[in-house]
């Protein structure tokens, strides 16, 4: 069957560039202390990366390129919401540092793993994008100054073990469909 | 500048409890179920090996989040 091409300028990725207008709103609130309307644009970023896939649905606009794009932007919103709560010291600064490490680190093993399929693939990994979700919930609670310490405290170690996991399928285990 | 806030913590509190509540509940529950329907799966297949770590995390996340909900409340 013949591959659907779908345009980079569709319903879907506008919706997920859309997630990027929350930045200011957040930095605003974060700003001047303004904890319900932090946690009230946390909510309107999170939840336009819900609609992005449901819009990608109805208007049958699915690409790698939706995908990379949300991923990327998953990563810099949330990345940047992370930094700022924890230079502002809504949150603590070890466990964010930790997170962002181990986010690079993670993203540098998916790199290694799409040359070693020799073509471009992702490694579709159930606990990360677990983790993922509890990212963002934790810039919620971050904003919300609701059970930072435990949350954020927790949230290391099942990293820890999530990537280390991952490491081993995507730089060990063998490549499925890899090229020789 | 005074700090607007939308609603009173009272309430702003007891919406993010309810909603964390509900979803990291509703995430517990939906990871163990699939992790249940996997049991009968050969865990040697990487895929399903894969299913079952992110089943597991999932419900160690979920629990994670009910129990802050309740540290808080308790």
């Amino acid at each position: 069957m013949e591959a659907r091409i779908v345009s980079k300028i569709n319903p879907a990725n506008a919706v997920t560039a859309s997630r990027f207008f929350c930045l200011p709103g957040i930095v605003w609130a974060v700003d001047n202390g303004y904890h319900q309307w932090a946690t009230l644009f946390v909510l309107i970023c999170g939840l336009l990366d819900k609609v992005d896939g449901l819009v990608a649905k109805i208007f049958n606009c699915r690409s790698v390129f939706g995908e990379l794009f949300d991923a990327i932007t998953d990563g810099i919103c949330y990345g940047f919401c992370l930094i700022l709560l924890a230079w502002y010291g809504w949150v603590p600064v070890i466990p964010v540092v930790a997170m962002i490490v181990l986010g690079l680190a993670n993203s540098g093993m998916r790199i290694i793993y799409g040359k070693r399929a020799g073509r471009a693939t992702n490694y579709k990994s159930y606990a990360m994008e677990r983790l993922v979700a509890y990212t963002a919930y934790l810039i919620g609670f971050g904003t919300a100054q609701f059970e930072v310490d435990f949350y954020f405290w927790l949230y290391p170690p099942l990293m820890i073990v999530v990537v280390l996991h991952d490491a081993k399928r995507m730089l060990v285990d063998a490549v499925p469909g890899a090229n020789a | 500048m005074s700090d607007p806030h939308l609603v009173s913590h009272t309430v702003f509190v007891w919406f993010i409890s309810l909603m964390t509540g509900l979803v990291a509940g509703t995430w517990f529950v939906y990871d163990a179920l699939k992790l249940w329907w996997l049991r009968k799966e050969d865990g040697r297949v990487p895929m399903i090996h894969d299913k079952r770590f992110g089943y597991s995390i999932g419900i160690f996340v979920g629990a994670i989040g009910v129990l802050g909900v309740l540290k808080y409340h308790l």
